[in-house]
């Protein structure tokens, strides 16, 4: 029977093949009595052979697709899975209570995993989860459950499940993978990253898509749209076999473009930068052909931790990713929590608007040992490249001048220690609230440069919460009024001679480039997926006839004909 | 009986990787090797179990002991892991 299926599109590609369902076994132990108790003792050895030699596997694979260094927490797993303690405990249990294996096994592992969650360590504490992994691995092994080997698929296949965990994702088998298709997940969750790194094509949040299939059908995935059809019409199988073919020239086209520059039809040159939110995330921009960062949000530095990532730990992360670039530009936003990101281990209040609220710089402005221990780090990786320091929700010069008092007290710091860092670090700010865009050339006579961060400027300029669905609609960048802040902000930043880029969603918004372009923006920044078909657009447009277009936009009512207009004018192209 | 006692210096303390480079080393020796916490438990050092359960994390002041022939070496070389783990 034919089934369509409607998901999110988490990255990109159209895929037909033949399903493989990575199935979730529920563990059901016998908590009977048992005859042989030699037998049971046998059954647990063997199947801690069993494991040792799948994580073995694992490691092997992890090692060569990640690095020695995600490598080594498996050779942890497996000191965890030979322990001795709880090996001699287990047996013991059988032995005295005439208990079977998995029972006696399961106790053993629930009793550990309970002392390593009293410990006062949250991070020691969360060890209880890895062991929790691996127990329920053995006990799988022990029940002669068939894991689900991802690492060795058939050719053409696609992976359903209901989640996929960062170790299935670590084994995934990527010679014979098309795509995978999971039932939840959003375009943020692990698998999706994964995915989109890895250029597969995916589909998520799919709800209840494991309980269509069995494994062995034909399925077709348009990760282009979320669609999914299981059992396809034979003509459906042509018509998206197309749609692939379609797809796949245009992703050599675009490849065919990573080393050119985005120059307009009349010779103007606009900048093609990337968003990065961890160091991982250089490779793909490199891919994409990106001239530089535009955006490296610092927060997951701060988000995946359990408490605040030392002045060592930051300028790690940084000179990484600076050295990677080899020079290029890369801009660092000081962290950026509250409003929608709270940390674990840092008591931000409840707040009636948290994003009207105590955030970004206004925490750091507070707590200035955080700002400095980032400006350090900061100054001392300038040292390996080029990095441009940009403050994130600015609405008074009150504010970039407290920073920038800081941050010279940090400079005068690090003379004395004798480190270098770069004399002429440039400083820039964000161009998220109305309040900068309306005064923008006041804050240009003080800064290096400006960001436009459309997803806030949006909300703040239009009132409107971007995380509440009930007014959803209301939320649109295209309305005239975040238009004319943005063109405000640009106007201000080149009336006073400082560069301007866009680096919120945006600046990869295919319909948004002529008017980004009319406008004048010098640099795009966006995720590195985007780049590519961004260039290519502004490769076909004219910047003279985007100057009369942005002058007709800004001149119109609403987001509506906004739109209309310019869906008119890229169809031209 | 051999003991010494040190620091750990790393930030995120006694977890399962250097936890692991730990027990790996400490499975080497002939001697009868055991960690104390300052609580004053007492663990065998070749259980990666029963060291994580000692809850080891920054600034814990931590006594590896050892009984048997190598148990100078074993002592030595046990305590300076510890004082050198990388997060």
């Amino acid at each position: 029977m034919r089934k369509f299926i409607k998901g999110i599109d988490a990255s990109p590609g159209v895929a037909i093949g033949k399903v493989y369902l990575h199935k979730e076994i529920e563990l059901v132990i016998n908590t009977g009595d048992i005859e042989d108790i030699e037998k049971e003792k046998e059954k647990l050895i063997t199947s801690r052979d069993k494991s040792k030699e799948q994580l073995t596997e694992i490691r092997k694979k992890t090692a060569v697709k990640l690095g020695e260094d995600k490598a080594a927490i498996f050779d942890g797993h497996i000191t965890l899975l030979e322990d001795e303690d709880l090996f001699d405990e287990v047996v013991e249990l059988i032995e005295d209570e005439e208990i079977s294996a998995e029972n006696a096994l399961s106790r053993g592992i629930e009793s550990y995993c309970e002392m390593l969650g009293n410990l006062e360590d949250e991070y020691l504490r969360e060890r209880a989860a890895d062991l929790r992994d691996i127990g329920n691995r053995w006990l799988h092994n022990l029940l002669g459950h068939d894991i689900g080997d991802l690492s060795s698929l058939e050719p053409n296949t696609v992976i359903i499940a209901k989640d996929l965990t960062p170790s299935d994702t670590a084994q995934i088998d990527l010679e014979n993978v098309l795509a995978f298709v999971t039932e939840i997940g959003g375009r943020t969750a692990h698998s999706s990253i994964m995915a989109r790194s890895l250029e597969i094509p995916a589909v998520v949040g799919t709800g209840d898509v494991c309980s269509h299939v069995e494994g062995g059908e034909t399925i077709i995935v348009d990760a282009t749209t979320g669609d999914i059809i299981i059992h396809p019409y034979d003509e459906e199988i042509s018509q998206y076999e197309k749609k692939r073919e379609a797809f796949i020239a245009e992703k050599e086209e675009l490849k065919m473009l990573i080393d050119k520059e985005a120059v307009s039809i009349d010779g103007v040159k606009a900048n093609m930068l990337g968003n990065i939110g961890s160091p991982n995330d250089v490779a793909g921009l490199q891919r994409n052909g990106a001239e530089g960062i535009g955006l490296y949000r610092t927060e997951f530095l701060f988000m995946n931790n359990d408490r605040f990532p030392t002045e060592d730990e930051q300028f790690e992360a940084y000179k990484t990713v600076v050295e990677s670039l080899e020079g290029k530009p890369v801009t660092i936003r000081t962290m950026d929590i509250g409003g929608d990101k709270a940390l674990s281990y840092m008591d931000l209040p409840k707040e009636e608007n948290p994003f009207l609220g105590w955030r970004a710089l206004r925490v750091c402005l507070d707590r200035k040992d955080i700002l400095k221990t980032q400006f350090r780090a900061l100054l001392r990786a300038s040292a390996f490249g080029y990095i441009k320091i940009m403050l994130p929700m600015i609405i008074s010069l009150d504010e970039v001048r407290q920073a920038k008092v800081i941050l010279e007290a940090c400079k005068t710091e690090l003379r004395e220690e004798g480190k270098d860092f770069d004399e002429n670090i440039q400083f820039g700010i964000m161009v998220e609230t109305p309040a900068v865009a309306m005064r923008a050339k006041y804050f240009a006579r003080e800064v290096d440069f400006f960001s436009i961060g459309t997803n806030d400027l949006t909300q703040y300029t239009l009132a409107v919460d971007r995380g509440n669905e009930n007014i959803a609609n209301l939320y649109d960048p295209f309305n005239p009024a975040v238009l004319q802040a943005i063109k405000m902000a640009i106007d201000g930043a080149h009336e006073e001679g400082i560069t301007i880029s866009m680096c919120g969603e945006f600046a990869g918004d295919e319909k948004a480039t002529p008017v980004l372009l009319g406008m004048g923006l010098d640099a795009f920044s966006m995720s590195a997926i985007s780049i590519p078909r961004v260039k290519k657009n502004i490769m076909k447009l004219d910047k003279k006839e985007c100057e009369s277009l942005v002058e007709r936009l800004l001149d119109m009512g609403t987001a509506e004909e906004i739109k209309m207009v310019l869906e008119e004018f890229i169809s031209n192209k | 009986m051999v003991s010494r006692t040190v620091e750990i210096k790393n930030e995120t303390g006694l977890h399962t990787r250097p936890g692991n480079e730990f027990v790996t080393m400490a499975k080497t020796f002939d001697s009868k090797v055991e960690v104390e916490n300052e609580a004053g438990k007492v663990v065998k050092a070749t259980s990666l179990l029963k060291v994580l359960s000692l809850g080891i994390k920054k600034g814990a002041k931590i006594t590896v002991h050892a009984e048997g022939s190598d148990a100078d070496e074993a002592v030595e070389k046990l305590a300076t892991l510890l004082s050198n783990l990388r997060d």
